[in-house]
Parts: structure tokens; C-alpha cells; sequence
């Protein structure tokens, strides 16, 4: 299929995508407010703790920033797909698209961004509403090209999240079930990416482990661009360090998807 | 543009060296007799198929795992890997146009076969040519001549009506806008589906989506369609509607159809032509009816009189009539079923008015499901069912 054929087999996907999520808003909703929940009970226990004298690395308005941008940059970097795409290899669903002109990591890209799209409009204002009782330490105005830099990191950290999902959900051509492996990679990924705690709070004898392991980049370092004031030398530093674990992360991931496809072919499904 | 049924060939082992022929027709060994395990090559001569296939197989690898916690264990330490061929050296060709069935018990290799014809399997062995092209490469060219349904896998967005699968039919089988509505148009009207394109598929029934299924399937309009299963779970009615679409279809485009079942009621009603697998063997290829033939050479004849009748066992003493079992229904003697061969029918039925008044007479062949069990299971099936003489039962 040439690019232009691809593109619009993925626009159609993504439509379809989206009719298909309208379908359940109300559960959307309920996903979204989860997603909000944690940032905002986070927010104000750190933000009670520095009222209360604790003596942190970063201030009230680093935190409640960081914590407002949180649930949007986390929603819009994360990816959700391995363990269906891993149902779909065992049941063999996959056979479907296998014997139809087009891949399905399309399918599952496409459903990706759809999802992204539906949640987004449900997140927006619930986000708003938040940022409004914290509107006296909120500090949104980083200059324009931070914002633009911003967007990029968070676009390479979903890059980053897409193709991790897709090699663990690979892990189903070989494996009857990943949902273990799932949990133990939600466990250290929220834990060092940045979603339970920012990496700022961690003890200074971890800081070189958290700043050079991938995860930062994947919720960490997008939030730091606009909060933590880097320098401009900072920030393209990490925009391509974060390129470089983005191109890790999609070979690793279409590797595996490849050497499963060949697996599949051989043993059947 | 269905072609004629073709000529049955069964598939022989030879045995034995000079004495020939045969012991093993229906896939299923008899014991302690030597086979050679010769590979089936009898339709070899139907050279230029729009499918080609020469000795093709296929062999899984698995891991075997003693039960227990003791063999779950020893499983962990130290895998026990075993191999099975599943289809062992398939030769056959199938001509533009052919509707054939795929038939055998489970675990034959039918569908293992049928995955290797789409390209979801790569062959351990042999070669496969769909429309010139080497299945397992999937080139988007080739799939988009292609089409595969399976009765068991959806390939619609549950949640939205079946237009938005079948807008994305369109981009990725590159149809034009007016190529994509008339087709569009066409299998809608012929499946009767026009007022259901907007609903959701999750509120359809069970029948109105398999016709959505063959519709998305059908748009590109294939050369060759795949059918797994096409109308399991499906009331009677609806199968009737889909047996019938799709034999319009093959005669009305010329679609080669390839479809496996487990309901001989879709291999009548569509196939001219059967293929039946058997331990990954072909047993048989040819046509159903000279299928019944060989194997149940005899009518079924059922008379039923308006007085109970009685006859002497050796009422036929020339062996050409049988007489079977009372029927079940028949609790006052008043029906005669019997088996006869072919050429003593006419004499059979002169005389069956001298017996007593005849109110009901019903002539028919064995059912082709009883056929079918019986080649599955070896009932049927000896030296002579290849001869057509005489079947042992």
C-alpha cells in the first residue's frame, strides 16, 4: 500500500474509532475522573506538606503545576493496547486482519489516537475546574516555544508508551498470558515515570539513575520543560535523548511483532 | 458458470507390493494392515487452477506437559517439544469458478489447509499458488483479489452500524467511490440488508450479521472467497438466505469459493465439488453425488401401505433388495423400507403395488451426513467402496 493509501486507512480507522468510543461515554467519563483523581489528591497532600514547613526541592507552585498538567500529558502519552492486542494473538482475532490489505498495528494506532481524541474533550474541562481552585499557585506562563516543546516530548512519549505496548502485547504470540508482566510494568512505570511522585521528590542519590533511565521521558521530562524552567540547552538535550528511546523503543517493538508474525505463521492460532 | 461435477477420485495406499490396491480409504487405518503412506496425486491432471496446490504440509511443533503440579514443574525445567503433521503432502488444483467443499472431522487439517490457501500459515512443505501468488507473502495485491470469512470472527466495529466497516473496506481495498456504491448496492439488495446498513452492528441478530459479514467481504469483489464456518449458530432460515446469496454469487460473478462445515446441508445446497481431509490426508475429491454413489451405491426405498404388509425374509433371495429395519414411526406395520440396487429399482417398484394398496412411495439416496459420518469414521468403507460394488455396513 503506498503512504497516501495507508494514511487514509488510518483516518478511516480513526473515525470509526471515535463512533465506536461515543458509544459509552459515561464510561469514558468515569475513566477520565480516575485519571484526575490522582493529581489532584496528590497535589494537595504535597501542597499541605509545604504549608506544614516541609522542606522540598521544589515549591508550592512547582507542584501544583506539575500536578494540573499531569493527568493531560499522562492521557496523552499513555497506551492501553498490550494486553488486547495480546487476546487478540491468542484467540486468534488476529487472523482477521492478517487475510485483509492492511496491518493491524494500524487498527490499534488508530484506536489509540480515537480514544485520545474522546478523552480529551471529557478531560479538558474536568481539568479546568481543577486548575480553578488552585489558580493562586498555578504558574502557566512559560514562554510560547516551551509550550511547542512541550507538545513534541509528549507526542515522542506517547511514540515511547505506543511501542512499549506493542512489544509486551507481542509477548502473546509466546505467552498464554502477560497480564502478570502488565501489572509489574504499571507498578515501576508509575512509579518512575513521574505519575505517582515527580522525580524532583526523589532522594539525590537516585537522581542520575531517574534522569537517564527512558521513563522520564515518557511523563517527567514533557512537564519539567514547562515547569521546572530548564535551560534551552537542557531541553534539546532531552528532546534527543528522547528521540533516540523513542527509535529504541519502535525497533524493539516492530521486532518483536515481526519475529511473532513469523511465530504465529509457523505454530498457528 | 459452475463447472460439471468431476469424476471421485478416493485416495489409495497400496499395500503389499503386487496385489495393488487398497486398504485405506477413509483416512482412518485399519489395523494391523501396512500402508505405504503414498502421497495423493490423482487430480494432479487439472494443471492451471486458479488454486494450485502440490504436496503441501504442515507440521506443528508443540510442547507436551505431564498434568500436575510435578509436570508443571518438570515442564518449567525441561520442555518435552513434540511435532504433528496436520497435512501431509496435498496435491490438488481448483478451476476459476468452483465451489468445493472442505470437509473432515475435526483435527483432519481442513482448516489448517484453508489458513495455508489465505496466507496465515507458512507451509512446513510443499508449494501453494492462489492466483499466481505464494499466499504466505501477503501481498496487498493478493489480498485484495481474496477474501476470508469466518463464521466464529468478526471483522465489524461492534459498536457502530456496519457502514463505517464497510467505508473502511473501501480504503483499504482501493475501491472508487462508484465502484464501492454499486457493489454497495448490489449485495445489499441481494442480501436484503438495505434497512439495516445504519444500525449498530451489537442490535443486529446473529443471521442479519453473517449477512454483514459476507457483504463486507464481498465488496471488493474477490475472485476467490474463503469460507470457515459461514453459517454456524445461524437459524434455518437465515442459512437458507446465505446459501443461496452465495450461489448467486458464484453465478452471478464466477467467485471461486473454498468453504469448510460441518453441516452437510451448506456442502449440498453449494458445493459441486468436495475435498475431504482425513489425518491430513485427502480421502476423497470429486463430486457428492458420485460420492453417495460409491459409497451407498443402493436407493432408500420407503413404502408405505394402507393395510399392514408382511414380508418372507427371503421374499428378494436375488440380493439386489434389503430389507431394513421397521421404521420407528411405523407402529402397525403398514411401512416397508428396504435397499436396493440401483438397476433392480425399476422391478422393485412394479412390485411393490402386488404387496398391498400403496398410498405413499418414497425413493431416495442415503443422506449425505450418514455418508460423510461414515467415511469419517471407517463404517463404511472397504476394498469394494472403491470398486462401487458392493458396501459392507
Amino acid at each position: 500500500m503506498s503512504l497516501m493509501e495507508i494514511l487514509r486507512v488510518i483516518r478511516r480507522l480513526v473515525v470509526g474509532g471515535i463512533a465506536g468510543s461515543l458509544a459509552y461515554p459515561g464510561d469514558f467519563a468515569f475513566y477520565m475522573l480516575g485519571t484526575i483523581i490522582g493529581p489532584i489528591i496528590a497535589a494537595f497532600v504535597w501542597r499541605a506538606a509545604i504549608a506544614a514547613g516541609a522542606d522540598l526541592p521544589v515549591d508550592a507552585d512547582y507542584i501544583t503545576t506539575y500536578f494540573v498538567l499531569l493527568s493531560l500529558v499522562t492521557m496523552l502519552a499513555s497506551a492501553w493496547l498490550s494486553v488486547f492486542m495480546a487476546d487478540t494473538i491468542r484467540d486468534g482475532r488476529l487472523n482477521v486482519w492478517l487475510a485483509r490489505p492492511g496491518s493491524y498495528l494500524y487498527e490499534i494506532a488508530a484506536n489509540n489516537i480515537a480514544e485520545k481524541v474522546v478523552k480529551l474533550v471529557i478531560l479538558m474541562p474536568m481539568i479546568a475546574i481543577f486548575a480553578w481552585f488552585v489558580r493562586d499557585s498555578l504558574t502557566l506562563d512559560a514562554a510560547p516555544w516551551r509550550w511547542g516543546a512541550l507538545l513534541v516530548s509528549t507526542a515522542m512519549a506517547a511514540m515511547i508508551f505506543f511501542w512499549l505496548d506493542v512489544a509486551m502485547g507481542s509477548l502473546g504470540f509466546w505467552l498464554e498470558d502477560i497480564s502478570g508482566l502488565e501489572w509489574g510494568r504499571s507498578l515501576l512505570t508509575g512509579l518512575i515515570t513521574g505519575q505517582m511522585i515527580p522525580l524532583a521528590l526523589f532522594p539525590a542519590w537516585m537522581q542520575g539513575f531517574l534522569h537517564v533511565q527512558p521513563f522520564r521521558y515518557t511523563v517527567s521530562f514533557p512537564l519539567e520543560i514547562v515547569v521546572a524552567n530548564l535551560s534551552t540547552q537542557e531541553v534539546m538535550t532531552g528532546l534527543g535523548v528522547q528521540a533516540g528511546w523513542t527509535a529504541v523503543f519502535i525497533v524493539a517493538g516492530l521486532s518483536l511483532w515481526r519475529r511473532g508474525l513469523r511465530s504465529y505463521a509457523a505454530v498457528g492460532a | 458458470m459452475r463447472p460439471p461435477p468431476s469424476v471421485g477420485v478416493f485416495a489409495t495406499d497400496s499395500f503389499l507390493g503386487t496385489q495393488g490396491v487398497i486398504c485405506m480409504v477413509s483416512g482412518v487405518r485399519q489395523p494391523g494392515v501396512a500402508v505405504s503412506g503414498a502421497a495423493f496425486d490423482a487430480s494432479a491432471a487439472r494443471e492451471g487452477g486458479i488454486i494450485t496446490v502440490r504436496h503441501l504440509s504442515k507440521t506443528y511443533t508443540f510442547h507436551r506437559q505431564a498434568p500436575g503440579l510435578r509436570g508443571a514443574i518438570r515442564g518449567a525445567i525441561r520442555r518435552q517439544t513434540e511435532s504433528r503433521l496436520a497435512v501431509d503432502a496435498l496435491t490438488f488444483s481448483i478451476q476459476p469458478g468452483e465451489v468445493v467443499g472442505l470437509l473432515g472431522p475435526n483435527g483432519a487439517g481442513k482448516t489448517t489447509t484453508l489458513k495455508m490457501l489465505t496466507g496465515l500459515l507458512d507451509p512446513s512443505g510443499g508449494e501453494v499458488r492462489v492466483l499466481g501468488y505464494r499466499p504466505f507473502e501477503r501481498k496487498t495485491e493478493y489480498l485484495r483479489r481474496i477474501s476470508l470469512v469466518m463464521g466464529q470472527k468478526t471483522m465489524l466495529w461492534w459498536d457502530v452500524p456496519a457502514m463505517e466497516s464497510f467505508y473502511l473496506h473501501k480504503e483499504m481495498y482501493g475501491l472508487s467511490d462508484a465502484l464501492f456504491r454499486e457493489s454497495l448496492d448490489e449485495l445489499a439488495a441481494l442480501l436484503e440488508v438495505e434497512d439495516l446498513l445504519q444500525v449498530p452492528v451489537r442490535k443486529l441478530s446473529l443471521g442479519e450479521r453473517m449477512k454483514m459479514e459476507l457483504l463486507a467481504a464481498l465488496l471488493h469483489r474477490p475472485e476467490v472467497v474463503f469460507l470457515d464456518e459461514p453459517t454456524i449458530g445461524l437459524d434455518v432460515v437465515a442459512k437458507d438466505r446465505v446459501r443461496s446469496f452465495l450461489a448467486d454469487i458464484n453465478r452471478q460473478r464466477g467467485t471461486t469459493i473454498v468453504v469448510t462445515s460441518h453441516d452437510m446441508d451448506d456442502i449440498e445446497a453449494l458445493c459441486s465439488r468436495v475435498m475431504i481431509v482425513n489425518h491430513g490426508h485427502m480421502v476423497y475429491d470429486g463430486g457428492l453425488a458420485d460420492l453417495v454413489q460409491r459409497i451407498q451405491p443402493r436407493k432408500r426405498v420407503r413404502a408405505t401401505f394402507a393395510v399392514p404388509v408382511e414380508v418372507a425374509p427371503d421374499a428378494f433371495a436375488d440380493g439386489l433388495v434389503r430389507v431394513l429395519d421397521p421404521d420407528e414411526s411405523d407402529s402397525g406395520g403398514n411401512v416397508l423400507a428396504l435397499e436396493v440396487e440401483r438397476e433392480a429399482l425399476g422391478d422393485l417398484l412394479s412390485l411393490l403395488p402386488r404387496l398391498g394398496p400403496l398410498v405413499d412411495l418414497a425413493v431416495a439416496d442415503a443422506e449425505v451426513e450418514e455418508i460423510i459420518r461414515d467415511l469419517f469414521t471407517g463404517a463404511a468403507v472397504t476394498e469394494s467402496a472403491i470398486t462401487g460394488k458392493e458396501v459392507a455396513r
